[in-house]
């Protein structure tokens, strides 16, 4: 028969809708004559795999391929829409260069650090791995072994990776490369809150009537979230949007209210606004005495540097950086009195006018007001100081915690939440906000992971930023990346990234998809599976926990880096890697290897694979012969279960379009600490902060610092660095996309046209971008998205030969230890005029 | 501003060189292996294809990218300078494509007069393509390439 | 004849005591395909039209019939009538089928 495309069009149009349904793909109509199996797409849910919005796409596969994908028009993330990057998602797994195999840097049959990459089997590699690891663990101890993991692992991957290190190898050095982007964001919730992720949801954007961006550009980097926020404010007359930025760049096209302030100076403005707010009787006077009390946090806490640095033993409170001491509110009152609108506009550069407009957004009673922030606060040497200081505002005024009234931290990956924060992949953290430094924390989880007392190292281990300073220093010898690119990504590459991967002291292992920089720069790399090549779970901005399944297969011999992690456990036996001593505690475990101890442990292979969703494949259930996901999942749920983290059970993720934690009695939670939403709000309250014991959160006082570094004769320009709507961080997946590179294919040094004349350059002119740490090459452009002002240039990060990491500092945040990579100084030399 | 730039010249002129090789071969990525501590010469500027002829789409759910350049275009809260040629009142005249009903819905699926806000800013989902060649390829098989395989397959078995 | 024709799907949700009239006027709309229904009151159509304001209408007739609680568009495609004239796919026959191209 004929299948013309009209029919074709309409039975898909069908399947799409029908599976938005949640029916059955197979077309019941009499009146339309199809050939079902010859038309059939099969239709499921996926959240996206780039940002931390979380939007829910709708994935059609036949013949084991991807062949189209849609917003799901029932996610309520999104409602229908992707941005330009989701709508491509269908090609992310097709780049001509998939690793698919693993590779060894071999000369002569054997390993050698400058070996070519030669093709050997998994066996071997996870033999090379073994021993690698057994030597460094016998000659030097836990502290030579490291993890470098990622806000896109799975929440089952971040569980087992940390299981293994933490509990299997014990050692502590396993971070995220959330660590680059909401760290600080972390540290901010925990400080004022004492608990971790935000009180409200998305639903905020249609309740309010006030956006704030601060640094944030969510037109680029949150478009989903940026159609709520235009839908809100073209639609409603009394909404107004404050923007905030070093740059002009396309979230201003939608801004009332435009600031472009110098950087580092957003700390002033956040005091102005706390002073306006006190000064002009804003406050919520009954909100702060009943939920909040004040403190003064340490000052002059360091840049995050190596300990060697003069900035660092300059500092006078390098060591004690997150601490502080009561404060009343006349105290707090009088310390922020000195951020006057005179001076906070003298030293931002924005006009006060305008600064005044903004403080009484928020000083306005009958305002709501939403404030979104992400790496602009987050990047920072004092991000979390800036956090504390957002929250300080919406604290003073009562703006919290209700329907349109939310300070709200955006994330940039898409398990930023899910899996760095909430499985606590964190150096220092443990599941559910525990620490590895409280003995209370290591005690339950060494209780819930059925392990013996004392398995749990006490000491917080290296952060990424440091891995790579170990690296470089010696200490580390053999290091895993996962699902992460921090060759690109990660900050002064040349200085400390690259010397320390390249040191003949370390081996490297790169699992990734693609031959990424990092993969270029590893000594053993393991082809990964992705996104929809295995069951997943990812928890998005909200709190919302969002589920998949499997539905194509990985190429080649790529596997999951769940798979990766649970397959190398078997390698090590508990003799080889733990004390006798802590071995005669759990006679039962000698002799056993890892896997029997951490994932045999009759709770994570609990589940038969009878138990999985029919029509599924599962690889990794088909490999250990049980529901492994499952069991990972509802071992990991019972740490947050009745302590404010509640999870669903497992399958009900398969069938919801994600739910927002705590899940309690089926309900998701959207607006945390409040009566009549959040059930861990006692009856009568109103409000309670319940991350403290006291049920307060905390105002900080908290001053202006100045930054690392800052541009002067040698170095005249500001750098800042930063994503494009077009790619997804480091361009990876997005970059193997035509439609994606041919919109957006080199990454360009955004400048002010005048600041190139005087360079006696133009736009297309090619210009070397140097810092005290190195250089990169790139192309002027002076008219593009981005505009920046006089004396600051931009440089988005996606680009592969054109690593403007290299240039980068690696000043870190001293509380958060998370990168500054907006603020450095560089000096600009023309190439070639073009 | 205060800034303190003098300790980080110190700061730099401590920072030793490797005694090692920073470069060792690699597979090549959208980076040839092997390059990583050096520089390369970066290509001009290209310029966005400005042909105006529709460009085949990877499935129908696809946004179309747009076959012409951009550059100057006001879209802001003031104005939106796609939608003079696209909208559903222009589109005829100007015999631009109109944008699909889809965009006429609001958030609940209700339909409206004009495009919907939240699809004001045109460039969130289509993008113009300019004239480079990819870095690397792309194997991606539309439906319509798959089928043609099944029926490709078919054949041989008989 | 037209240049182009339009394809959309649409998502209803029903009473579902009122399904049995809610589904006899559907039939009743020009250009209405029904597809699948589940008992909870959910139906898929299909609209073909010949122009975008057609499908708008449609989707205002679905959304004010008696027992419909709401109607959601999901799917809009155009297509051009070249391509929609052109057989994709013959499924008994071993030959190439014609090259055909989607825009």
């Amino acid at each position: 028969m004929k299948l013309s495309r009209r029919e074709f069009a309409k039975a898909n149009a069908a399947a799409i809708a029908a599976a938005a349904l949640g029916l059955p793909a197979f077309s019941t109509a009499s009146n339309l004559i199809t050939e079902a199996d010859m038309t059939r797409l099969d239709w499921n849910k996926a959240p996206c795999r780039f940002c931390g919005t979380g939007c829910g796409v709708m994935v059609a596969t036949r013949d084991g391929r991807v062949v189209a994908t849609h917003g799901d028009i029932k996610a309520e993330v999104n409602r229908g829409l992707n941005c330009v990057k989701g709508y491509f998602l269908s090609k992310i797994m097709y780049g001509t260069d998939r690793l698919t195999q693993p590779l060894l840097r071999m000369k002569g049959g054997k390993y050698d650090k400058q070996g070519e990459f030669q093709p050997i089997s998994w066996d071997e590699a996870f033999a090379i791995m073994a021993e690698k690891t057994k030597a460094a663990l016998t000659a030097h101890g836990p502290q030579a072994v490291g993890m470098f993991g990622s806000g896109q692992w799975t929440v089952w991957e971040g569980y087992a990776a940390n299981k293994l290190m933490k509990a299997g190898l014990r050692c502590n050095n396993i971070d995220p490369n959330a660590r680059h982007c909401m760290a600080s964001a972390v540290m901010g919730f925990m400080r004022s809150f004492g608990m971790d992720e935000p009180m409200g949801c998305y639903d905020d954007i249609e309740a309010t009537d006030t956006f704030v961006l601060w640094g944030s550009n969510m037109a680029e980097m949150h478009p989903i979230l940026w159609s709520r926020v235009a839908d809100r404010r073209l639609s409603q007359p009394q909404v107004k949007v404050a923007v905030l930025s070093t740059f002009e760049h396309r979230s201003f096209d939608l801004a009332d209210i435009p600031m472009v302030f110098k950087p580092q100076t957003d700390l002033i403005i956040l005091n102005y606004i706390a002073n306006h707010i006190i000064e002009s009787g804003s406050v919520n006077r009954d909100f702060v005495s009943r939920h909040t009390r004040f403190a003064k946090g340490a000052d002059d806490i360091g840049y995050g540097l190596r300990a060697t640095d003069p900035l660092e033993q300059k500092a006078k409170n390098a060591a004690n950086a997150n601490t502080w001491s009561d404060i009343s509110f006349e105290q707090f009152a009088a310390f922020v009195k000195p951020y006057t609108l005179e001076r906070a506009a003298e030293e931002t550069g924005v006009p006060a006018e305008r600064l005044k407009a903004l403080a009484e957004l928020y000083a306005d009673p009958k305002r709501k007001v939403v404030s979104f922030w992400t790496m602009g606060f987050n990047q920072h040497t004092r991000g979390v100081w800036a956090n504390n200081l957002i929250y300080n505002i919406h604290l003073l005024t009562g703006k919290i915690s209700e329907p349109g009234n939310s300070p709200f931290s955006l994330t940039g990956q898409p398990s930023a939440c899910g899996t760095a924060r909430e499985v606590g992949t964190f150096s220092h953290r443990l599941p559910a906000d525990m620490l590895v430094a409280n003995p209370k924390h290591r005690a339950t989880a060494e209780k819930i992971w059925k392990l013996p007392p004392g398995t749990i190292q006490e000491k917080p281990g290296f952060h990424a930023v440091e891995q790579s300073r170990k690296l470089k220093d010696g200490v580390l010898k053999v290091y895993w990346t996962q699902v992460c690119n921090n060759m690109h990504a990660g900050p002064n590459i040349m200085q400390e990234i690259l010397p320390g991967w390249r040191n003949p002291e370390a081996f490297v292992i790169v699992s990734d998809v693609y031959p990424t920089v990092s993969a270029q720069a590893a000594d053993l790399i393991l082809p990964s599976a992705m996104w929809v090549e295995k069951e997943g779970a990812y928890g998005n901005a909200e709190r919302r926990t969002q589920f998949w399944h499997q539905l194509v297969k990985a190429p080649g011999e790529a596997k999951s880096d769940l798979w990766q992690l649970v397959e190398f456990s078997k390698l090590f036996t508990t003799d080889e890697v733990w004390p006798a001593e802590l071995l005669a505690q759990a006679p039962q475990y000698k002799g056993k290897t890892l896997y029997e101890v951490l994932f045999r442990n009759g709770q994570v292979d609990q589940f038969p694979t009878s138990d999985m969703a029919e029509g599924y494949a599962n690889d990794e259930a088909a490999a250990f012969g049980f529901y492994l996901q499952k069991g990972l999942f509802e071992e990991y749920a019972a740490f947050g279960r009745g302590h404010g983290h509640d999870l669903a059970p497992f399958d009900t993720y398969h069938e919801a379009r994600g739910l927002r934690w705590p899940v309690v009695d089926g309900q998701e939670t959207r607006w945390r600490y409040r009566e009549g939403h959040d059930p861990y709000v006692e009856k009568g309250s109103g409000v309670q902060f319940y991350g403290y014991p006291d049920n307060k959160a905390i105002i900080f006082a908290l001053p202006y610092e100045p930054p690392a570094e800052a541009p002067d004769k040698d170095f005249p320009f500001w750098l800042s660095t930063g994503r494009v709507l077009e790619h997804w961080h480091t361009g990876s997946m997005t970059q193997r996309v035509d439609e994606l590179y041919r919109a957006v294919p080199d990454a360009l040094v955004y400048m002010h046209p005048d600041d190139a004349k005087e360079l006696k350059a133009r736009r297309g002119s090619e210009v070397k971008v140097i810092s005290r740490r190195g250089e990169m090459r790139a192309r002027i452009e002076t008219r593009g998205r981005n505009k920046p002002p006089r004396g600051l240039v931009f440089v988005p990060f996606f680009d592969a030969n054109k690593l403007i990491n290299k240039v980068t500092l690696d000043a870190t945040d001293p509380i958060s230890k998370q990168t500054d990579y907006k603020k450095c100084a560089v000096r600009i030399e023309l190439v070639s005029l073009a | 501003m205060r800034s303190l730039p003098l300790l980080l010249v110190l700061l730099a002129s401590l920072a030793h060189a490797a005694d090692y090789p920073l470069d060792a071969p690699a597979p090549d990525g959208r980076r040839p292996g092997g390059t990583l501590s050096q520089e390369r010469a970066t290509p001009p500027l290209a310029e966005d294809e400005n042909k105006d002829l529709k460009r085949e789409r990877n499935y129908p759910e696809q946004p179309p990218t747009i076959p012409h350049t951009i550059r100057g275009y006001q879209v802001d809260k003031n104005g939106n300078k796609c939608l003079t040629c696209h909208s559903r009142s222009n589109s005829a005249k100007t015999q631009a494509p109109m944008i699909s009903i889809t965009h006429y819905m609001d958030r609940d699926g209700q339909t409206l007069a004009a495009v919907s806000p939240r699809r004001y800013f045109c460039t969130q989902c289509h993008v113009p393509q300019q004239e480079v060649k990819p870095l690397v390829g792309n194997d991606f098989r539309t439906i319509d390439q798959l089928l043609q395989d099944e029926v490709q397959r078919a054949g041989q078995q008989q | 004849m037209p240049d182009s024709i339009q394809i959309a799907s649409l998502i209803v949700h029903a009473q579902p005591q009122l399904m049995a009239a809610v589904t006899a006027n559907l039939r009743r709309l020009p250009g209405v395909e029904l597809h699948q229904h589940s008992p909870e009151g959910k139906l898929v159509v299909v609209i073909e039209a010949e122009h975008e304001a057609q499908i708008v209408a449609t989707l205002g007739a679905v959304q004010s019939l008696p027992g419909v609680i709401n109607a959601a568009l999901v799917y809009h495609e155009v297509l051009e009538e070249q391509d929609s004239s052109l057989p994709t796919v013959m499924t008994s026959s071993p030959e190439m089928p014609d090259e055909t191209q989607q825009t």
